[in-house]
């Protein structure tokens, strides 16, 4: 609707200029129907004519999300507590296991023993966060991190579980966090995507569970919204690159005819969506230019590999995918959400806990650090957490694994609008039921929108009779503790 | 007309009407334009729902009732000004205005106009229109009675006259062609069949080429692709590990009851309760597979009884959608807020579902029972044997080169010649097209030793030849169906949850109150569907005969498909709505003659050609004074595109097939690497043929969907979706210019307008052309294209290797025209029904 209205305008206007549709060049076109969409909807789904967004002045203009798929271990990251060493192997008491539900993976165990942290902990930063020796780089940062204590989740599987913390339901259909981000802010440059999504596998325990393009899907939300699954190498958009044999000089020519006859079609017809597509060609043909430039690390100095790791030379790594974070930043994307796989420590929590650390620490660290230096981290928000967290008490015997535990885990976050060197929400003894400061993952949602400027009640789309929100019908609370 | 229109639009700016209409004078509708306000704005907290009724105050109903006073109470019939809920909105007080500011909702000024207007006429209630029975309605009279030609158009006309509008002229019989053949068979005519009709003189010709299509079998494919979304058919499971499932043979009785014309009622009721109608068979009980098309799962940590929930309120939700266009999902855990439907009416429904035998836990790799296996109603058991033989073959090559592999084995074999020794060095000595396969295994195991990548592709291919040969020796496919567990008391589950079942409150089968009552002892699925599809359910004709509407027409008669509530839209024909689903009726829930009745009316025939005026004036066509172009669904994008290419391998029905997408997309998420080795977790390209079949066959991997349908607004399958999105993206550019498939589609066209040696270039400009639009170039269009042929010679001339490149064969002219069927191939038009 938005769109139709905006090609009526533009129609309007071409009549008043007094042009003919095949007299304006392409370029003008492009113009013509608005450089800063990518992508345009047809469909009129519902009355959504409302301005989305932002709601008011946003204090971070695109974001990064580092989501830590299979849900990784508050206990042995974040979640310091002092007595950690007297409770272990002991039985976690009745009374902190309470009456609510764990998975079938470890419902029929006879006993629950408190499984310590497999690291030690220290004191970091201005702020004295305490941080476990896993996260040695991440600890180098907590004077910028602000570090949810407290975030809790109704889910205790992966699926649901994930399905909730990125959609705001563990129901599938719904539309991802970057899908409403896409549609409520539109885009901020005309070749790269409002939305990407970079993947990567962990060491840790491989494969890790599986995840589903619903994660960054447009659910009811025009298709165009959806995430935009960027591949590593060097054309990571799917079909960027030309065919064998047809080259840049030739695809503009082949262009340039589509344009004409395109543009004939669309005098004949009076259809504007025939336009649209035209602008939606060249788009495609600015991608074809710009994407293998982002995708390019040559022009990377060595001291970003320093302070990224060497992974980050090898496409596809977790640290290959910050560094694309940060370019695509740099471009003014406005979403990018990376998914690393593997944090699912149910058996050899030592080894693979230690390996997920290694593949991660260092670059998120980096990640913050540059866009610090860059002066992008003051109106750019980073989200680092996964799904859930993980049980104190071990999977089988001490030392061997952890269970999925949604009752209290960790995420934190950096940069446009959260104050550095904070933390929010506390435990209990057992890191395993919230005491204070709880934040349900809708309020982490909810505090994500408000720091890129939208409210979250009034970001809706109407679909099946409801006015459909990222946070749902259940109130959500934006986590003000936390903002600058 | 059209210029007296444009000086209309021009001198005059359209005061936008009420809610949705268009009309700026005609008399105020409760339905139509009240209810949508009060609905939208005010019964979240004043209507059905009673637990988060305030005030205790209904504005839905007019009068008090148990527990609840009504609209009246707070307005004055016929005097605004006198009347309490006027103050309330029109006050500026934040603590006396109505809505609430902290209810983030706000009346428009013209929403406030419309609720005084309507309390000055009386504040006439009336009961929600989709709920009223529907009406046996007359075709008005128009003033032109040269137009129609049949009952449709009177409604259509009679409307456009009342706006003082008149309909578009008849489209050209060129785009009559490709229209009807597009819409009714998703695949465009052949050049012939466009001259013939062009050249016919036979006033019998269009409805002789609407016989001919809808007694194709690809009538049956076409109309199964939207039922397929609405059933969120898929070939994965859909959560977690989302392994591969059997489901097939029910699209295959799908497709097959579309071209047996099977009667609506029937449709809808084996799809139900096959498996518990009187004489049920394989074949009856196939069709339930509707209902087991939900997601399912074996996550580890699943408890089983909560995903049995998970999977009921898939169906309530898929039932309640696609066959009475309701969104029962929110009374799942409340009372609905805006249509009266009540959490203990969900329950009811529920049970219907409750008693079936469906483990919460799903079966690994394949399909979790109950099952069937049988043969396909038209893939018979020999054709069923041979493809799963072929699909065996193919695997097996796939033991010896894993086809993502290929290169990097290559690679390694060249740099390890060097230093190889023993039985290694003699099989790397060989050369690579004459090597056995013992020497491809011996290097195979040399190069996994470095690639782990290999080891996991042939455990993952070793899984899929087991499953497919466990098949074959069970003699036969599967399909999951329903079947009853026998009685099981449902009860309502508070919040939806579970593990809450409120014993308080036992429920059994039954329907909600508001729609007419179902008269049976105790009724189960069987009843049910009867229910659905008795001659006095307000929804069921309606609902199906506007998804076919919109499917032709390109928008709903009510635009909302999946909503006929409150919150939907009204129709904008409304008569016309009910007078074409009480003929479905009487017609006997006859599809054929829905789409027939619809295709051959003059609405239908309108030319899409649009002017500024009648976009400014109708930019969404409500009233239906001209056809719309749109886009192909994703699906006949490909179809198209192969068929004009000469590609397309038109074989019906049959298992899924697997056309090349880029390598690693399913790896990258999926569960690929576990030692057990889970089906669908890497892709297998088809190989031959089965690599250029109809979409519709294309394997659907829940969560990992075909990439380049998905571009095309495809939805992902795992809920039931009755409408797609059409929107434009420079991903779709990438799609038609770059993807293998599309690329070799425009190779094979050049390379068959060039078969004739001695045709000139300007007959071969049209022949391709045509191939793609139906139509002939004007001549503007093809001095375009041939200049691009010359542009595209020069530089292929200049560069031979490029054109080597670009076809595999030394030929520049080749590559030119190649060049240029790439150009035609993404054409708006080449991709657009007119």
């Amino acid at each position: 609707m938005k769109n139709l209205d905006r090609l009526r305008r533009d129609l309007q206007r071409r009549q008043l200029l007094g042009g003919a549709l095949s007299g304006l060049g392409t370029a003008a076109l492009a113009t013509l129907l608005g450089p800063k969409s990518f992508g345009a909807a047809r469909g009129e789904p519902g009355s959504n004519d409302a301005a989305p967004a932002p709601h008011f002045t946003p204090r971070a203009r695109r974001a990064i999300y580092l989501f830590q798929s299979g849900g990784p271990s508050h206990i042995d990251l974040w979640d310091h507590k002092p007595h950690w060493d007297r409770l272990h192997g002991q039985p976690i008491p009745p009374s902190v296991l309470g009456s609510q539900r764990v998975t079938g993976m470890t419902a029929g165990q006879s006993q629950f023993l408190t499984n310590r942290p497999i690291r030690p902990f220290r004191r970091h930063g201005d702020c004295g966060r305490w941080v476990s020796e896993l996260l040695p780089h991440t600890a180098g940062v907590v004077d910028d991190l602000a570090v949810l204590k407290a975030v809790h989740t109704e889910a205790i599987n992966h699926d649901p579980g994930i399905t909730l913390i990125n959609t705001g339901d563990s129901q599938v259909g719904k539309a991802s966090l970057g899908a409403w981000l896409s549609y409520g802010l539109g885009s901020e440059n005309e070749d790269l995507p409002a939305y990407t999504v970079l993947i990567s596998q962990g060491n840790g325990k491989n494969p890790g569970q599986p995840i589903f393009s619903r994660l960054w899907g447009s659910g009811f939300l025009p298709s165009e919204h959806q995430g935009v699954r960027l591949r590593a190498g060097s054309a990571p958009v799917m079909h960027l690159a030309n065919p064998s044999g047809v080259d840049r000089g030739l695809r503009r020519e082949q262009l340039d005819a589509l344009a004409a006859l395109n543009g004939h079609r669309a005098q004949v017809t009076g259809d504007p969506e025939i336009e649209a597509r035209v602008a939606q060609y060249e788009m495609a043909f600015r991608m074809q230019a710009s994407v293998p430039g982002l995708a390019d690390l040559s022009d990377e100095p060595e001291s970003t590999f320093d302070l990224y790791g060497h992974d980050a030379r090898r496409p596809g790594t977790y640290a290959a995918n910050c560094l694309m974070a940060r370019r695509m930043m740099e471009r003014g994307v406005r979403f990018v959400q990376l998914f690393h796989r593997g944090w699912d420590q149910h058996t050899d929590l030592v080894p693979h806990l230690s390996a997920q650390c290694r593949d991660t620490d260092r670059a998120s660290a980096a990640l913050v650090t540059d866009l610090k230096r860059r002066g992008l981290l003051d109106d750019t928000l980073v989200i680092w957490g996964g799904e859930f967290g993980r049980t104190a008490y071990s999977q089988g015997r001490l030392d061997s694994g952890r269970d999925h535990h949604g009752r209290c885990f960790t995420v934190w976050m950096a940069g446009g609008g959260v104050k550095g060197g904070v933390e929010h929400g506390v435990t209990d003894d057992h890191s395993y039921n919230v005491v204070d400061g709880g934040v349900h993952v809708r309020d982490l949602n909810a505090t994500i929108l408000h720091l890129l400027g939208i409210d979250h009640e009034r970001l809706t789309f109407k679909f099946q009779g409801l006015s459909q929100s990222l946070t749902g019908v259940e109130p959500a609370r934006v986590v003000r503790e936390i903002l600058a | 007309m059209l210029l007296a229109l444009q000086g209309l639009v021009c001198g005059l700016a359209p005061a936008m009407y009420a809610a949705e209409g268009l009309a700026e004078e005609r008399p105020l509708s409760y339905g139509r334009d009240v209810r949508p306000v009060l609905s939208d704005k005010c019964f979240a907290c004043h209507g059905p729902d009673a637990a988060d009724r305030q005030a205790d105050l209904r504005l839905d109903v007019p009068v008090a009732g148990e527990g609840y006073i009504g609209a009246h109470w707070v307005l004055e019939p016929g005097d605004p000004g006198g009347s309490d809920l006027v103050a309330r909105i029109r006050s500026e007080k934040a603590s006396f205005v109505m809505p609430p500011p902290e209810s983030k909702l706000v009346l428009t000024e013209n929403e406030k106009s419309v609720l005084e207007q309507w309390i000055r006429e009386g504040a006439v209630f009336e009961q929600h229109w989709s709920f009223e029975p529907v009406a046996a309605v007359e075709p008005p009279a128009v003033l032109d009675e040269g137009w129609p030609r049949g009952p449709i158009d009177r409604f259509v006309l009679s409307r456009l006259e009342e706006e003082g509008l008149a309909p578009s002229p008849e489209a050209s019989r060129r785009a009559l062609i490709r229209r009807l053949a597009l819409d009714l068979n998703g695949l465009p005519p052949e050049p012939e069949e466009v001259r013939a009709f062009v050249e016919s003189e036979d006033p019998a010709a269009y409805d002789a080429l609407v016989d001919r299509l809808l007694a194709s079998p690809h009538f049956g494919e076409r109309m199964a692709l939207p039922w397929l979304d609405a059933a969120r058919y898929a070939d994965t499971n859909g959560f977690s590990i989302d392994d591969h499932r059997d489901m097939w043979l029910w699209r295959e009785w799908v497709i097959d009851a579309y071209n047996r014309n099977v009667p609506y009622d029937e449709f809808v009721t084996l799809q139900l309760a096959g498996d518990l109608v009187p004489g049920a068979t394989d074949e009856t009980r196939l069709a339930t597979g509707f209902l087991r098309n939900s997601m399912n799962t074996h996550e580890g940590g699943t408890i089983p009884e909560e995903y049995r929930t998970i999977y009921i309120a898939d169906k309530i939700d898929t039932v309640s959608t696609v066959f009475m266009g309701l969104t029962m999902r929110c009374a799942q855990c409340h009372d609905h807020k805006y249509d009266p439907l009540s959490t203990r009416e969900y329950y009811q429904m529920y049970a219907f579902f409750d008693s079936a035998h469906e483990p919460g836990m799903g079966a690994v790799n394949g399909n979790t029972e109950p099952l069937i296996r049988t043969v396909g109603p038209i893939t018979g058991r020999e054709a069923y044997r041979a493809d799963v033989v072929e699909r065996i073959a193919t695997l097996r090559r796939y033991l010896v080169h894993p086809p993502e592999l290929v290169l990097a084995r290559a690679a390694w074999a060249e740099a390890a010649a060097e230093s190889a020794e023993g039985p290694l060095r003699d099989a790397l000595l060989v050369r690579a097209d004459r090597r056995t396969d013992a020497q491809w295994g011996v290097i195979n195991a040399a190069f996994g030793a470095s690639e782990p990548l290999m080891g996991r592709h042939l455990a993952a291919i070793e899984r899929e030849i087991e499953v497919l040969e466990s098949d074959l020796e069970a003699g036969g496919a599967s399909a999951m169906v329903m079947e009853e567990a026998g009685p099981r008391q449902t009860f309502v589950l508070t919040r939806g949850q579970y593990d809450q079942p409120d014993e308080s409150q036992p429920v059994s089968a039954g329907v909600p109150a508001a729609l007419p009552p179902l008269d049976a002892e105790q009724p189960g699925r069987l009843e049910l569907a009867r229910w659905l599809v008795s001659a006095d359910h307000p929804l069921t004709a309606r609902v199906a005969v506007n998804r076919v509407w919109q499917m032709l027409t390109g928008r709903g008669i009510v635009a909302t498909l999946n909503d006929f509530g409150n919150q939907g839209s009204y129709p904008t024909h409304p008569e016309l709505l009910d007078h074409l689903a009480s003929r479905f009726v009487a017609q006997g829930w006859d599809v054929k003659w829905l789409v027939r009745e619809i295709v051959t009316s003059a609405a239908y025939r309108q030319s899409s050609s649009l002017t500024p005026a009648l976009l400014e004036r109708d930019p969404k066509n409500e009233l239906l004074g001209r056809m719309v172009r749109r886009r192909l669904p994703a699906e006949f994008v490909r179809d198209g595109a192969l068929h004009a290419a000469g590609l397309l391998e038109t074989r019906v029905g049959g298992p899924s097939v697997y056309p090349v997408q880029p390598d690693g997309l399913w790896r990258e998420v999926s569960h690929f690497g576990y030692p057990k080795a889970f089906t669908a977790q890497s892709f297998y390209p088809s190989r031959g043929a089965d690599l250029r079949r109809r979409s519709l066959y294309t394997f659907w991997k829940r969560t990992s969907p075909p990439p380049s349908l998905a571009a095309f607004d495809a939805p992902n399958r795992e809920v039931c979706a009755v409408d797609r999105a059409v929107t434009n993206t420079p991903l779709q550019a990438l799609v038609l210019l770059n993807d293998p498939e599309y690329v070799g589609a425009a190779r094979a066209l050049a390379e068959s307008v060039l078969e004739d040696e001695a045709e000139s270039d300007a007959a071969r400009v049209r022949a391709l052309f045509e191939r793609a639009t139906s139509r002939p170039p004007e001549p503007v269009e093809a001095s375009v294209l041939l200049r691009h042929l010359e542009a595209a010679r020069a530089r292929y001339a200049a560069d031979p290797d490029a054109a080597r490149l670009a076809t595999g064969r030394a030929s520049v002219e080749l590559a030119s025209w190649a060049s240029l069927a790439t150009v035609v191939l993404n054409l708006d038009e080449a991709i657009t029904r007119p």
